[in-house]
């Protein structure tokens, strides 16, 4: 429930929904608080002020949780969060010693936590994303500089499937996800 | 008194068919479709905005509504849902799953009294 205000204000409330769906499409936003307007708009017809109305309407964070789990993040945002992981991974290329398995473990958490957030589609880009990148900047260096690595295959091995389990991590974060959400009950 | 879980959980497999079910007789907008529901419900039925917009919003992503603005008289634009044929298929199919599983119930629960 919205705590009673002092001078309740519909916009105010509308756009304080609106910045807790960051990371949706813009459209989609739109969409949902123009028709989120026209509740709002019957509501305080049928309580018969907009202070009764804002007290019966649930928490804007709590009602993009429930946008979020429908619509994931938008393109953009998961663009924008694929560059992150990817620029991230660079530091995880071995020739930075034990510095690259700690920035691979936050790498690892970012995706999941991006999963989770998210969605499984823009936690599996990212991990994706960050695959990618490290391998092509290990190439890079490798190609650049082949005397500066002896290839071990175990440990080649071990690079690689660091690189695969990424975006395989990050899928798996948000399908365990919605599997919860399909079991959890509904809220009334 | 029952565990508001248990009752949640009760309530949860029948809100989605109530949802559609009152779109059976034509197009019906968010605040409309929570009147319904709670007015035919006798109130046991008491949808916020947060359980039913994001439901609608995915039952129209799996094709089983789909959505309209419509300005009416007033000049006031609504966002309007109708169920789709494949809706209405599944809505028959999930009756049908309904009254075998009410049926069921009652009988188990008829035999331990």
């Amino acid at each position: 429930m919205i705590a009673p205000s002092a001078e309740p204000d519909t916009e105010a409330y509308l756009a304080r929904v609106r910045n807790a769906m960051f990371g949706l499409s813009s459209g989609t936003r739109d969409g949902i608080v123009g028709e989120l307007r026209e509740h709002l708009r019957e509501l305080v017809a049928e309580k018969g002020s907009v202070a009764a109305a804002l007290r019966e309407m649930e928490e804007p964070a709590r009602l993009a949780r429930g946008f979020r789990e429908v619509y994931g993040f938008g393109p953009g945002f998961a663009a924008a969060l694929a560059a992150g992981a990817a620029l991230i991974s660079l530091l995880t290329v071995p020739a930075l010693g034990g510095l690259s398995v700690i920035v691979l473990l936050v790498l690892y958490s970012y995706c999941v936590l991006v999963s989770l957030y998210g969605g499984k589609k823009t936690g599996g880009l990212c991990g994706l994303a960050a695959g990618i990148a490290r391998s092509a900047a290990v190439a890079a260096q490798w190609y650049h500089l082949p005397a500066a690595y002896a290839v071990d295959p175990g440990a080649l091995a071990l690079f690689v499937l660091g690189s695969a389990l990424l975006p395989v991590a990050g899928v798996l974060a948000g399908e365990t996800k919605e599997r919860y959400i399909r079991g959890r009950p509904l809220e009334f | 008194m029952l565990n508001p879980e248990w009752t949640a959980e009760l309530k949860k497999g029948s809100i989605q068919l109530c949802i559609m079910a009152t779109l059976v007789g034509g197009r019906k907008y968010g605040f409309q479709m929570i009147k319904e529901i709670r007015d035919l419900s006798g109130g046991y039925f008491d949808l916020k905005e947060g359980t039913l917009y994001p439901a609608l919003h995915r039952l129209e992503q799996r094709g089983y509504l789909r959505s309209e603005w419509v300005t009416d008289e007033g000049g006031t634009p609504k966002k309007y849902y109708v169920l789709t044929d494949d809706g209405r298929q599944a809505l028959a199919a999930a009756r049908a799953e309904w009254d075998r599983l009410s049926t069921a119930v009652r009988t188990v629960l008829e035999a331990g009294k």
